[in-house]
């Protein structure tokens, strides 16, 4: 039968019906019940695949508007360094780790904006800074909807219908495997990796072998400054150049580090665009560099993986940024820049390089 | 609220539906035309409720107009400065409000003087609503109008589903189904038909033509910034942009002929598979047919149309399309889009002419294979047009140009990280079975209404399978729960902005 007899048919009118509306059903029923990025709450599948931290992390601080003054602001990389750590530096309130997924300084300078804006009294911002290639595409992540002056009814109708498929089905993998992608503690904000972390006490010289991005295979070494690289620094410059202006008119301290990027990670970039990472960003303010090739970054039992440190280099970035005298770390771990110290630490991070290459 | 929201389809519609099938089935048909004419001031107020006063205060006038014009007890002189004067007031709405600052910016650049431009905010939808009113005065003063009531004229110019972006309905096609609304008429063949209109445009628009957005905006953007493209990419761009465009204006166009449906109204249909067409004069009889429509009857023919000798006619169709172009939007690039179309259709009707006496003409094979070549150049013809009608500046439009045909040095060529050659291959997965669809499978139309096939070529019989009722019913379904799950990122319909 073609659609135009279908049609005609009563049987097609009925049966349209019943499927509409039980397609219009089931769709938030599986949003519900699975909650592939955690927006609802529902807990029937207690292990997490994707999260939506920019909406859940926003609605606590909505929640505990008086209780925070300081942020850690960076990207999930920021996400295993303790905030509590940074309490003593705060008059007012606690520290909260604002880490966010793919977060770029554009993120951090909105994120900032909007607590300003809804009241937070802000003492102290520490801005964790990445060497980047792209300064990143903010519109695939979904924020709160109060950040984006939009509406909470829309926001949850958004996701009840949507139908994110990947995220669906690593949710439900994750749980019948029981296991995390990552762990996130709403009230402070930091991540955990509990599966990475059991594995690693097990055996960590297997975890290393397994984990691919410690092997990959070596791409040449690039050479000069690439266009996306340098257009990608400007933009994260200029949006550091922004937030320096809103912590002075809004009185608050700010600490910018560049975060210890792993050996395999930093592979990927030359030596002059790391150095025009640095000079770039040394021209507006002094901050501390853990990049480069030194003692934490090349001894890959310090990551998860290329990309993430271990919450202990979190403690030794912390510590190093409040000047802890008690800290016993390797003596090239973190260069303060500033422009006395640029030309110096310049010729010791190159030593890096040219030893590593 | 755009058709494709979760406020239109789980809100609006159904709400405003239940209400009308109560006031009908209690044999109040006045009173289920009035909940309707509310219905749809409430759905034109939803984005401004400021504009509520022009579209009212422009009813009324233009109703008050044609009641003097019908009454042809008055003297002729006075019907036509009235007739004049409505013309002149509905088009002067139109010009203030959507040409004023492109008139302004070309005196600027004319003239050296420094005016400031105002920033005018477009009333939604006042380009379709003018038109069917300027028709509805002038049909009056022929006197090819029967009597009316405010109510029906109002329904006839506000009904929700051809409000904002047509089809530019005729009073004639409308006002008599209002006239016949009488208690259970609508039967249930008309609810499955509009439901799989409704789904099926819904799908064409969320999931096709938003998903070839995806390839067409950056490759324009490009251009229209100053980047010299690969003959691949220009060619990804424009092709993406040519299918997007039919996919989202056809699809708004089936979903407005769809929830119409429900109440028992019929929508004139206004796509009958355009880029099947062989030749530019068949094109405009298959896009956009009742802008064609109005075009042909209160512009095309008043001014002569082809009644005046062959130059005249070339001059009539030139002036008809650079109108045409204008009203599409106020700038350059519509008017040249609006030139290229009317010199295309100049060339075509040169073209007959000069082959009705020449007698070699005649004895040319016109088989599938002439046909083929036919549609394929016409089809070249338009896409080429598009490439005006999207590029935002003329500069970016003969960007895209030169690079389409390789005019371009290819040391120019601007290399996009995410412009490369796996843009053309993701843009080629989009726009190959878009094209298969457009090209080669029947119309909605035709597959839901029996519409007259458009196309002999048509692969209808070929690939679309014969199924059950329940089937096809499943079928609609996964359409509307794709679509649905795809509503999220709200859109504009690319023909709001006329």
């Amino acid at each position: 039968m073609t659609l135009v007899k279908a049609v005609s048919s009563p049987n097609y009118l009925t049966n349209l019906i019943i499927g509409l509306l039980s397609f219009t059903a089931l769709v938030p029923i599986i949003n519900i019940l699975v909650d592939p990025t955690e927006v609802f709450g529902t807990d029937v599948f207690p292990h997490s695949f994707q999260i939506n931290d920019r909406f859940r992390k926003t609605e606590h601080l909505l929640e505990n508007r008086d209780k925070y003054s300081g942020f850690l602001m960076g990207s999930s990389r920021m996400g295993y360094i303790d905030p509590s750590l940074f309490s003593s530096k705060l008059n007012r309130g606690e520290a909260y780790n604002l880490n966010l997924s793919s977060a770029n300084v554009w993120d951090y300078l909105e994120m900032t904006r909007f607590l300003l804006k809804e009241g937070f009294d802000i003492e102290l911002l520490v801005v964790q800074m990445d060497i980047t290639l792209h300064y990143g595409d903010r519109l695939r992540y979904q924020h709160h909807p109060r950040f984006d002056g939009t509406s909470r009814t829309r926001f949850f109708v958004n996701n009840l219908f949507s139908f994110p498929y990947k995220s669906l089905a690593g949710k439900i993998w994750f749980n019948l495997i029981g296991r995390d992608s990552v762990q996130m503690e709403w009230t402070t904000g930091l991540r955990s990796r509990p599966w990475e972390e059991a594995s690693i006490k097990r055996d960590h010289e297997a975890y290393l072998k397994h984990e691919v991005s410690f092997s990959r295979k070596k791409e040449p070494w690039q050479r000069g400054i690439r266009e996306e690289f340098k257009s990608a620094t400007d933009k994260s410059v200029l949006a550091v150049r922004e937030l320096l202006l809103l912590g002075q008119e809004y009185d608050f301290s700010i600490y910018v580090f560049v975060t210890p990027h792993n050996q395999h990670y930093l592979d990927d970039f030359s030596w002059e665009e790391f150095q025009y990472f640095l000079v770039s960003l040394s021209e507006i303010t002094e901050f501390w560099c853990f990049a480069g090739y030194n003692s934490i970054t090349t001894d890959d039992r310090n990551f998860y993986e290329s990309s993430h440190y271990r919450p202990f280099v979190g403690a030794l970035v912390s510590q190093r940024l409040l000047q802890d005298r008690n800290l016993r770390t390797a003596e090239d771990f973190g260069v303060f820049i500033s422009p006395s110290s640029l030309r110096e630490a310049l010729d010791g991070l190159r030593f890096g390089f040219e030893k590593k290459r | 609220m755009l058709f494709n929201s979760y406020e239109f389809i789980f809100a609006f519609l159904p709400f405003t539906w239940l209400i009308y099938r109560i006031i009908l089935g209690a044999r109040y048909a006045e009173a289920s035309i009035a909940w309707l004419v509310l219905a749809s001031l409430f759905f034109y107020g939803w984005w401004n409720p400021a504009y509520l006063f022009l579209i009212v205060a422009s009813m009324s006038a233009n109703f008050i107009i044609g009641l003097f014009l019908e009454d042809f007890s008055r003297p002729p002189v006075l019907r036509k400065a009235l007739l004049i004067l409505g013309v002149s007031l509905n088009l002067g709405l139109l010009g203030y409000y959507k040409y004023t600052g492109f008139i302004l910016e070309n005196a600027i650049w004319l003239f050296h003087i420094s005016i400031d431009v105002p920033q005018i905010v477009l009333p939604l939808a006042i380009s379709f609503f003018t038109f069917q009113q300027i028709a509805y005065l002038s049909d009056a003063y022929r006197g090819e109008m029967k009597e009316y009531n405010f109510l029906h004229y109002c329904l006839f110019v506000s009904f929700f589903p051809q409000l904002i972006a047509g089809p530019i309905v005729h009073h004639k096609e409308m006002m008599p189904q209002f006239a016949s609304i009488r208690g259970w008429s609508v039967r249930s063949s008309d609810y499955a038909a509009g439901l799989s209109f409704f789904i099926i445009g819904l799908f064409k628009k969320v999931v096709i033509a938003d998903n070839l957005a995806l390839f067409a905006t950056p490759v324009f953007d490009a251009a229209d910034s100053g980047a010299s493209l690969s003959m691949f990419v220009a060619w990804s761009g424009a092709l993406a942009y040519t299918f997007q465009l039919y996919f989202d204006f056809s699809g708004y166009a089936d979903m407005a002929i769809g929830a119409a449906r429900l109440f028992g109204i019929r929508l004139p249909f206004n796509f009958n598979s355009p880029y099947k067409a062989k030749n530019i004069t068949e094109f405009w009889r298959r896009w956009h047919m009742t802008l064609s429509r109005f075009l042909r009857d209160y512009l095309y023919i008043p001014l002569g149309g082809n009644r005046k000798g062959a130059n005249r006619r070339y001059v009539n169709l030139m002036i008809t399309m650079l109108l045409g172009g204008l009203w599409h939007g106020a700038g350059w690039n519509f008017v040249i889009w609006g030139a290229l179309h009317g010199g295309y259709l100049v060339i075509n009707h040169g073209w007959h002419s000069l082959s009705r006496k020449l007698t070699f003409t005649r004895r040319l094979p016109l088989g599938r294979w002439s046909s083929s070549l036919a549609i394929s150049l016409t089809f070249f013809a338009v896409v080429i047009g598009w490439v005006f009608f999207r590029a935002e500046t003329t500069s970016g439009a003969f960007l895209m140009l030169e690079s389409m045909l390789a005019i371009n040095s290819p040391e120019e060529i601007d290399v996009f990280h995410n412009l490369g050659p796996g843009f053309c291959i993701k843009a080629g997965i989009w726009i190959l079975p878009a094209a298969l669809v457009a090209l080669l499978l029947p119309n909605s139309q035709e597959m839901i209404d029996s519409y007259k096939a458009s196309n002999q070529y048509s692969l209808g019989s070929v690939c679309i399978p014969s199924l059950s009722a329940g089937a096809w019913a499943l079928a609609v379904s996964v359409m509307y729960v794709v679509a649905l799950v795809n509503l999220g990122g709200l859109s504009e319909f690319l023909y709001f902005q006329f």
